[in-house]
């Protein structure tokens, strides 16, 4: 009798176990499907209307590509349990430096080791004054925002022509294709999946991100992962400056200036957790880039305020989140 | 002397020094950077004077609000929407009523605080991080406030003047600033909100198990804050005579506006009340700006990206005094060095013990 009573509860246990891992499948699986559904809401109302799908896809290839070069960098930051809102302006001050020596020396080899360069260069400022002078990351990457910010404002200011920056339109429309941007985020992607799922790194990154303490008692040396994180993160943002300059030659204060917000957004609507940790995903970012300029496209075949467009991205923004963390039973309200 | 008198007194004044510190050097400091220019801080005179208050009342009202969730790890990203949101209302209704300025300020105060009441509803019902909170209701305002707006056409107040005379009058400027300080003093040291959010802000687990109700706190501070951002919000477009709302996270820059300050209250605060040293901060601050104003005023090259970069690396040069403080102060008065040499002293006179 007691036996039985046991292979039951046995029985009862790994019933549960499989229901609970069904069911973090699924919600793992939720914003693959949709951004399929919004592809396919795209691709099935812009037929209906009657708009072009070819140059639809380029629009949408073209506004995805700069969110998920940020993104997928920036996915090694958030994976070991750091933060940087300061993403943004250092795109913007990199493309800037990029484009005035692109300008100058009218090359786009040299152009684009200046983007990436300085973008790291950076990067790894924030991650260093914050490991040296025990300063909290993300208090330290919204001083850096601002510091950039206005470094960015100066360099129009000082070196630009009516506060902006133009390079040849001649020198880099070779470049600005569709296919161009395609290999970009696919080399970039394929390196940081390389680094994440094949390498040692990631499984550190993520051991650091879920538990710090452990990490430490393990070996990891916490201080040169992050400076390596945010390096890596650097790489992202500078060729995403390289890919602005070439899309906009004229660069302004305003250049790509949601990007840095988006990249947020792109990473929760791609099931990426904002606390990093065990839960992280290289492919989040991408795939979250895609959904957000797919709905992009698809909003914009019926509402023609912008405004519209960002009431649902908040709403879904939330509900995604809401979606991802239903599972959790949190006894304590987060902070 | 009475020893015992005369460490009391030593405390006191430590403690005075420490309350004054930040001021009186801001002070000092852009009154000579300001002489070395050719002028004075206070250059202007009584204009000079009201553009001071102004700014302090702004900077102080909006730390207020930023303070309550920040200093209990809530990072709210919309507290520029909520801002935006409660000052374009108030300037709608308060103008279409012509309900004057001061009517702009209380229409702004209640829509900031059910705003601010609608974001903290959504943060404990959701459960989801603040700062998720935070950036989803800031794009979703954002975008009302351009529903609201027409599509970000500009909110004006015609040719009433009472909107912006309002923003340089001194005794409406302190009231302003006694109501702020009065709220916060009242919910935060003499009800038992106020012991639930200490108790929340150094122990969360212990202070839900001991009986809290973490939930409703939470709701409650953001509704406080909410009313303090929708006073801010309406003084700052009173100010400017107007505004044009911008959307795709534009008001996320709000915030940060009173980072400077608040780490000056987080030293200030070691010697004295924390709304106190928030509004001594925030003074402090102030001298900072209008010293910076009338540097530019003087000598244009000294251009507003410029006094973003002075200004960030004051923030980053006291964040770094602040979390290295003990390490800088063992430096600055040899401490190491001293202990060493007391201790060769002790070792010197008596080699045997």
């Amino acid at each position: 009798m007691a036996a039985q009573i046991k292979k039951e509860a046995v029985l009862d246990e790994t019933a549960l176990r499989k229901k609970a891992i069904i069911k973090q499948r699924i919600i793992s699986i939720i914003p693959l499907i949709a951004c399929l559904i919004l592809a396919a809401l795209y691709l099935i109302f812009a037929s209906i209307k009657g708009y072009s799908i070819s140059i639809g896809l380029q629009t949408i290839i073209s506004d995805a590509t700069l969110v998920a070069l940020v993104a997928t960098g920036a996915t090694f930051i958030f994976t070991s349990g750091s933060f940087d809102l300061s993403l943004g302006s250092n795109m913007l001050v990199s493309a800037l430096l990029g484009g005035l020596v692109g300008s100058a020396t009218n090359s786009l080899v040299l152009m684009l080791l200046t983007s990436i360069g300085v973008a790291v260069l950076l990067s790894v400022l924030n991650s260093t004054l914050a490991s040296v002078f025990n300063l909290p990351v993300f208090i330290m990457t919204i001083v850096m925002m601002s510091v950039y910010g206005a470094v960015a404002t100066l360099i129009l200011t000082t070196l630009g022509k009516n506060a902006q920056i133009s390079v040849p339109m001649a020198l880099v429309e070779p470049l600005n294709t569709t296919w161009f941007r395609v290999i970009l985020i696919v080399g970039y992607e394929l390196l940081c999946l390389f680094l994440f799922y094949i390498l040692k790194l990631g499984r550190q990154q993520k051991f650091l991100g879920g538990n710090p303490f452990c990490a430490y008692l393990s070996g990891i040396k916490s201080k040169r992962l992050t400076i390596i994180s945010f390096a890596l993160a650097g790489i992202g943002i500078g060729l995403a400056a390289f890919s602005m300059t070439v899309q906009t030659p004229t660069l302004s204060a305003s250049s790509g200036s949601s990007v840095g917000m988006n990249m947020l957004i792109a990473l929760v609507f791609g099931g990426m957790t904002m606390s990093g940790g065990p839960k992280s995903k290289m492919y989040a970012a991408l795939l979250g880039a895609f959904s957000m300029s797919f709905l992009d496209a698809f909003m914009n075949i019926f509402v023609s305020g912008s405004w519209y467009l960002q009431i649902v991205k908040g709403v879904l923004f939330i509900i995604v989140v809401f979606l991802i963390n239903m599972g959790n039973k949190v006894k304590l309200l987060e902070r | 002397m009475d020893p015992a008198k005369n460490n009391q007194a030593v405390k006191v004044i430590k403690r005075i020094a420490g309350i004054l510190a930040i001021p009186v050097l801001c002070f000092g400091i852009m009154e000579l950077v300001c002489i070395a220019n050719g002028i004075t801080l206070f250059n202007g005179g009584y204009s000079t004077l009201q553009l001071f208050l102004r700014g302090t009342t702004f900077v102080f009202l909006l730390s207020l609000g930023v303070s309550i969730n920040m200093h209990t790890g809530r990072f709210d990203f919309s507290t520029g929407a909520v801002m935006l949101i409660s000052g374009v209302i108030g300037a709608k209704v308060a103008y279409g009523l012509n309900l004057g300025p001061a009517g702009m300020m209380a229409v702004a105060a209640v829509a900031g605080l059910v705003i601010g009441g609608l974001v903290g509803l959504l943060y404990i019902l959701l459960k989801l991080p603040p700062m998720i909170i935070g950036l989803g209701m800031a794009l979703i305002l954002e975008g009302v406030v351009a529903i609201i707006t027409d599509g970000c056409q500009p909110v004006k107040f015609g040719t009433d003047t009472s909107y912006y005379s309002f923003t340089v009058n001194p005794v409406a400027l302190l009231i302003l600033m006694a109501l702020g300080l009065g709220v916060m003093l009242v919910i935060f040291h003499f009800t038992k909100f106020g012991y639930d959010y200490r108790a929340l802000q150094t122990g969360q687990k212990i202070a839900v198990n001991t009986g809290v109700n973490e939930k409703m706190n939470a709701l409650g501070c953001y509704i406080i804050a909410g009313f303090l951002f929708g006073i801010a919000g309406a003084l700052s477009i009173c100010s400017t005579n107007g505004t044009t709302p911008t959307i795709n996270f534009s008001t996320i820059g709000t915030m940060f506006s009173c980072f400077l300050p608040l780490f000056f209250s987080g030293f200030i605060g070691k010697f004295i009340n924390k709304q106190v040293a928030i509004l001594l901060s925030c003074i402090s601050y102030e001298f900072i700006q209008i010293g910076f104003g009338q540097i530019t005023f003087k000598n244009a090259a000294f251009t507003t990206e410029i006094r973003s970069v002075v200004e960030a690396v004051i923030l980053v040069a006291f964040l770094i005094y602040l979390n290295n403080e003990v390490k800088i102060v063992e430096v600055v008065m040899f401490k190491k060095f001293r202990e060493k040499l007391k201790a060769k002293k002790i070792e010197t006179a008596d080699p045997e013990g």
